[in-house]
Parts: C-alpha cells; sequence; structure tokens
C-alpha cells in the first residue's frame, strides 16, 4: 500500500496505473554522490563526468535493474552517475522531446512502443555501440528505435485450489470456458495488452496465424465471458485478484505471478500458450547524452551483463548468447524455458492499427 | 421574519466585507499572480492545442465516436448521484456537529476531515478490501448465513458511489455546518412556541435557512465530481468510466495530446456552465460571512 500511495503522490497517470512493476519494492532514486567512489582526480578529469537518468517501471522489477545492470555499471563506469526515475510514461517522452527538454537518457519501454508510430520523439539506437541489436532471439521485435532488455511472459494463471477436481486450464480455450471452470476472469484493460489474441486463440485461429487479427471475431469471443470479467490496471492488481481469489483465472505477467507464489498464493502459471513478449530500451530525441547513453544500453543488452538480471527476477534475456547465462535456479520460472509452447505478438501489426482498435475497444468495453 | 433576519444579516456581513476590500486588495496578488502562471497559462497553452495540434477536427471526436458524450453522461450521472449521497449523509452529519457542544463539535469535525489526511488512492484500495466479492463484508455475510453469493458491492455504480461519497463528504459537511451554525438556535423554539410541530418548525424554518450550505456544498462536491478519475477506475466497471480516463487514454495511450486537450475543453465547458447555474442559486457569501464574525 505504500507504493500505492507513492504513486499517487507523483501524480497519476495511466501508464503508471499499466505497468506490472509500478506498485511494488522499495523507493529507488539513487541520491547523486551516494556512490562514494573514489577517483584519482586526473583520470576523472580525463573522461568528464556525466549523469544520466534511467527510467523504468519501478517496484522489484526496477530494483532488480539497478542491482544487476546501473550499481555494477557505475562501479565499472567512475565517470558515469545513474539517477533514476519512475515510472515509464510515454506522453513524458513525447512532451519533453516536443518541448526539447529532455531529461530522460535511457527509457524502459513496453513492446507497444518504440516503433514506426513514436520515431518523431526518439533518436535510432547507434547499432556500432548496441553490438547485440540485431541478434536477439526470433519473435523479439526490435526496431531501429529500441533494443529489447528483458523477455517476460503475457501468462494464464490459475487458482489451484479453485479448479474443478483433476483438471486445470490448459490454454486459451478453457479460460473462455467459464462452464466447466467457473470464476471471474481477470484481464488487462488494455488493447493490445493480449486479451484480442487470447479470444481468438480460444476461438480456434491458428496460434501463429493470428495477425492480421480479426478483431470483430475476438469481441465476439470476448462478449461470451463479458460478463465474468474483472479488469485490472496494473500489475500489480492482476496479481492481487488471484490471491485475493477474486477471480479464478487471470491474465497477469510472469514476474508477478512468481512474486505471489513466493508469498505463498495457490497460483500457478500455464505456459501452455503463454505469450511471450519484451520490454525494450529506448532513447527519447534531444537527449545531452546520446553516446553515453547508447553505452549503457549496449551494457545492459551484452551477452556478459544481458543475465545478470534473472539473478534477481523471474526475466530472461532476449539474447542467444546470453541465455545460457541465466540464473539457473529461475529454470522453471523463466518464459524462454517455454519456448516451444510460447507465442508472440506482432508489435508491428499493432504499431499500426493501434489507434483504430483502441477506439474499438473503448466502445466495446462500454456498449 | 426569520429569513429576513438572516438575509440582513449576511447583507451586512457582505458590506463590511465590500469596504475593507480596497485596503487589502494587494493582499490578493500573489495568490492571482500565481494562479495566472501555473493555472491559466497553461490552461490557455492547452485550449490553443486542442485547435492546432494538429487541427480544430480534434473536437469532432465526440461526433465519430458514440463513446465520448456517452461518458459524459455518465461523468454527469455519477457527479449527481454522489451529489445527492453526501447530501443525505452530510445534512444530518452537519446538523449534529452543529447542535453539538464546542467539544463534541470539534470531535465530529475531526472525523470528517480525517480522510484528508489519507492519499486517495490509498482509500480507494482500501474500499476495494471491503467491497470486492471475497472482501470483508461479504465474507462476514456469508459467514453468518445472509447470503450464499457475494453481493454486488463493487465494480458498479454502487461501489463508486460509496468511494466518491467517502472522498467527498467533508466538501459537503464543512459548508452545511458553517451555515446552520450561524443560524439563531433559538428560532425552532420560538416557532415551536407559536405552535408549531417540530417537523413544521424545522421544514418552515431551519430547512430554508440552512439550504444555501447544501447548494454550496452540492455545487462543490458535484464540480469536483465531474474530475474524479481512479476511484470510478478502481470501484467501478468501465460502464462507470469517467471522461478523465478517455483522456487519460488519448495523451497517455494515443499520444494525441489535441483530442485530449479537445475532450478536457469540453468537460471545462460544461463545468463552466454548472457552475454558471450553480452559482444564480448559490449565495457564497451565505457560506463564507461565516467569517467576518
Amino acid at each position: 500500500m505504500d507504493d500505492m500511495e507513492r504513486v499517487n503522490e507523483q501524480g497519476l497517470t495511466r501508464r503508471e496505473l499499466l505497468k506490472r512493476g509500478a506498485l511494488t519494492g522499495a523507493g529507488l532514486v539513487v541520491a547523486p554522490g551516494a556512490l562514494g567512489y573514489a577517483v584519482p582526480r586526473a583520470a576523472a578529469a580525463a573522461e568528464k563526468s556525466v549523469t544520466l537518468t534511467f527510467v523504468s517501471f519501478g517496484g522489484a522489477y526496477q530494483v532488480a535493474q539497478t542491482k544487476a545492470w546501473l550499481d555494477p555499471y557505475m562501479k565499472s563506469h567512475p565517470n558515469i552517475k545513474i539517477v533514476q526515475d519512475q515510472p515509464v510514461d510515454y506522453s513524458k517522452i513525447k512532451a519533453q522531446s516536443q518541448a526539447h527538454n529532455v531529461t530522460w537518457d535511457v527509457v524502459d519501454v513496453g513492446n507497444d512502443f518504440g516503433l514506426e508510430r513514436n520515431k518523431d520523439i526518439l533518436l535510432p539506437i547507434d547499432t556500432k555501440v548496441v553490438k547485440n541489436a540485431h541478434k536477439a532471439l526470433p519473435g523479439v521485435i526490435n526496431s531501429p528505435y529500441r533494443v529489447a532488455d528483458i523477455i517476460y511472459g503475457v501468462v494464464m494463471a490459475y487458482r489451484t485450489d479453485k479448479m474443478p477436481p483433476g483438471r486445470v486450464p490448459r490454454g486459451w480455450h478453457d479460460f473462455f470456458d467459464t462452464n466447466t471452470f467457473p470464476g471471474k476472469r481477470g484481464l488487462w484493460k488494455f488493447v493490445s495488452g493480449g486479451l484480442l489474441e487470447f479470444a481468438l486463440v480460444a476461438d480456434g485461429v491458428h496460434p501463429h496465424k493470428l495477425y492480421p487479427l480479426d478483431v470483430n471475431r475476438a469481441f465476439n469471443k470476448l462478449d461470451t465471458i463479458k460478463k465474468a470479467i474483472v479488469w485490472w490496471d496494473t500489475g500489480a492488481q492482476s496479481a492481487q485478484l488471484l490471491a485475493d481469489g477474486e477471480v479464478t483465472i487471470g491474465h497477469s505477467w510472469n514476474g508477478r505471478i512468481f512474486d505471489i507464489q513466493k508469498q505463498g498464493a495457490k497460483v500457478k502459471i500455464q505456459w501452455n500458450q503463454a505469450f511471450q513478449t519484451q520490454d525494450f530500451l529506448v532513447v527519447p530525441k534531444g537527449t545531452k547524452h546520446t553516446k553515453e547513453a547508447m553505452k549503457l544500453i549496449d551494457y545492459m543488452t551484452s551477452c556478459a551483463h544481458s543475465a545478470a538480471l534473472s539473478r534477481f527476477i523471474a526475466y530472461a534475456p532476449p539474447y542467444r548468447c546470453a541465455i545460457s547465462r541465466a540464473d539457473p535456479t529461475k529454470k522453471k520460472d523463466l518464459p524462454t524455458t517455454y519456448n516451444k509452447k510460447a507465442l508472440f505478438f506482432n508489435d508491428r501489426w499493432w504499431d499500426k492499427n493501434f489507434s483504430k482498435v483502441d477506439k474499438k475497444f473503448q466502445n466495446w468495453l462500454q456498449s | 421574519m426569520a429569513g429576513a433576519v438572516a438575509v440582513r444579516r449576511s447583507r451586512t456581513g457582505l458590506r463590511r466585507g465590500g469596504l475593507s476590500v480596497n485596503r487589502w486588495a494587494l493582499l490578493v496578488l500573489p495568490g492571482v499572480l500565481f494562479l495566472l502562471a501555473f493555472f491559466g497559462y497553461p490552461l490557455l497553452q492547452m485550449a490553443i492545442k486542442s485547435f492546432n495540434d494538429p487541427s480544430p477536427a480534434n473536437y469532432k471526436i465526440f461526433v465519430d465516436s458514440p463513446v465520448y458524450a456517452r461518458t459524459l453522461e455518465t461523468t454527469f450521472k455519477t457527479a449527481f448521484i454522489v451529489t445527492a449521497a453526501c447530501v443525505l449523509l452530510g445534512y444530518p452529519y452537519a446538523y449534529v456537529m452543529s447542535r453539538a457542544g464546542l467539544r463534541a463539535a470539534a470531535v465530529l469535525g475531526f472525523l470528517v476531515l480525517l480522510p484528508f489526511w489519507l492519499s486517495l488512492l490509498v482509500r480507494t484500495y482500501a474500499w476495494t478490501v471491503w467491497l470486492q466479492d471475497t472482501g470483508v463484508i461479504n465474507t462476514v455475510l456469508q459467514d453468518i448465513g445472509i447470503t450464499n453469493h457475494p453481493l454486488g458491492l463493487i465494480r458498479n455504480t454502487l461501489g463508486v458511489t460509496i468511494g466518491m461519497t467517502h472522498i467527498l463528504l467533508p466538501f459537503m459537511v464543512l459548508p452545511i455546518y458553517a451555515v446552520m451554525r450561524r443560524i439563531d438556535p433559538e428560532l425552532t423554539p420560538a416557532a415551536a412556541s407559536l405552535g408549531a410541530p417540530p417537523f413544521a418548525a424545522f421544514r418552515k424554518v431551519f430547512l430554508p435557512l440552512s439550504l444555501p450550505g447544501v447548494c454550496a456544498g452540492a455545487l462543490l462536491v458535484f464540480v469536483l465530481s465531474l474530475g474524479f478519475y481512479i476511484t470510478p477506475a478502481l470501484l467501478g466497471s468501465p460502464q462507470n468510466a469517467m471522461i478523465s480516463e478517455l483522456i487519460v487514454n488519448q495523451v497517455s495511450e494515443q499520444l494525441q495530446f489535441g483530442v485530449g486537450a479537445a475532450i478536457a475543453m469540453v468537460l471545462l465547458g460544461l463545468t463552466l456552465i454548472v457552475l454558471f447555474v450553480g452559482t444564480r442559486f448559490v449565495r457564497f457569501g451565505a457560506v463564507t460571512g461565516e467569517l467576518d464574525e
């Protein structure tokens, strides 16, 4: 509840509500000068000291990013100081860039950001510096403006104690079958968050031939469970609904479920037909620290360091050369372990169609 | 007779305020400048944006999609319901407060102000803990066998009304209390001594005198309700979405700042109309005149 309050103090926006990390964990801002590094004057003078601002979704996720990447990076690059902000809000990137007053240098964004639609407000990634930019795993949609930093699972999770005897939901078809699996269903109230894809898979569309989405068919399928849907706006809510038993099956993100499982919730993930998606790093157009920002991104996405995050949270590295370095103790919790069962979103289709389909969604929600 | 007393009183109150205006007018300057710089100017910018980012066609969204007009309607309907609920709860509360001893009034006032000290999001979240299907109320009701299915207390208009009323109640209680305290406590006994039964004395004497407070509180609550976002989002269903949710959708998800600004301008315009009509019925002097005494 503390963290919810903090979010409120910062002025609540939709984005803050939307993302998985925004509502948990400790305060994060690394105070300038908090890391008392001792650098000989001569060496410090040789490389100008630069303060970078890193922005992410907060919570356990940003804590993990700090421990896995930012702290070690500052240690090995004494001239770089990284301060942090949270949570990410795309409208702030746009506002900063348009006002030519950019204070965010490296921003962690979801799969719905950083393609053609946003090219006016982002810098192209310097692929000479960011060496893995073209080496992401299959299914990862990098663009000239973004590079993936994590893979996570968009999953269905269910209450093990509220399933009919001897049965568990095996895929999205069962998510929509409220007769066999009674109870309410948690879904993210965000049109490109997965709900249309879930509906189409449940309705029998071949999971690898989802796009272009048959939007009307998806809404018709969603109509069949509309009364059973409990909408959520934040990742914290998605997990809380399951932990409380408000829903018996819910759409969530694997890191969130991992969290409540650790706290003892009787909740399990069905990895079959889980969607695999990514977060990405972007650099707002207008930053004064392009070179340093690209170098930091290169570090976070490198073969050597990309997997370090998995030691702190159940998210996987998006690069083949890093997969083998992922934390072996989290193997069963990492989305990449279930690659063969995984489905993928088509971020490019969404990039072109988001606005139109979202209008339909807003209308459908209220009808 | 009683009405005349009150009117005369509030008039003197106003006149007294009016006389001193010239001398103290300068004191208002910092506040005015602050508002102009940090509210007026951004508001103007937003108004401009609604027409030129990219074009006045931003306003066409109300024609293109039925969602926006419908959501405006929901917004006003919700504001009306919440205002009514606040009057029903706030009026008796303020009455007791105004008739209680000083210490009791202080305690009641403290209780009504208490929610101000908690963040809105925390209070709203706390309500979900009480109202949801597996929440405190439904669990207790099912445990003692009053119902075997959870009652629908959340994700509907009831949930929204409960949450918003809780947050806005102080804005109703305080203006009503301010007016009630200034009503001469001898008036009702006087009416009774002339043969009025208690209810008639209340209805014909006390109630009309207290109405300015009710109107002021209702106007405050109504206007504040129009801008609510987080409470209806958490305690209501998509059918209860307020217009602010669609503004956020345009700004943060669609990144259409101009369209968001256009919706906001329409909301502002409608709110100003409510204020304009409302202030014809509300003598704010009757509320703020309290300070002169």
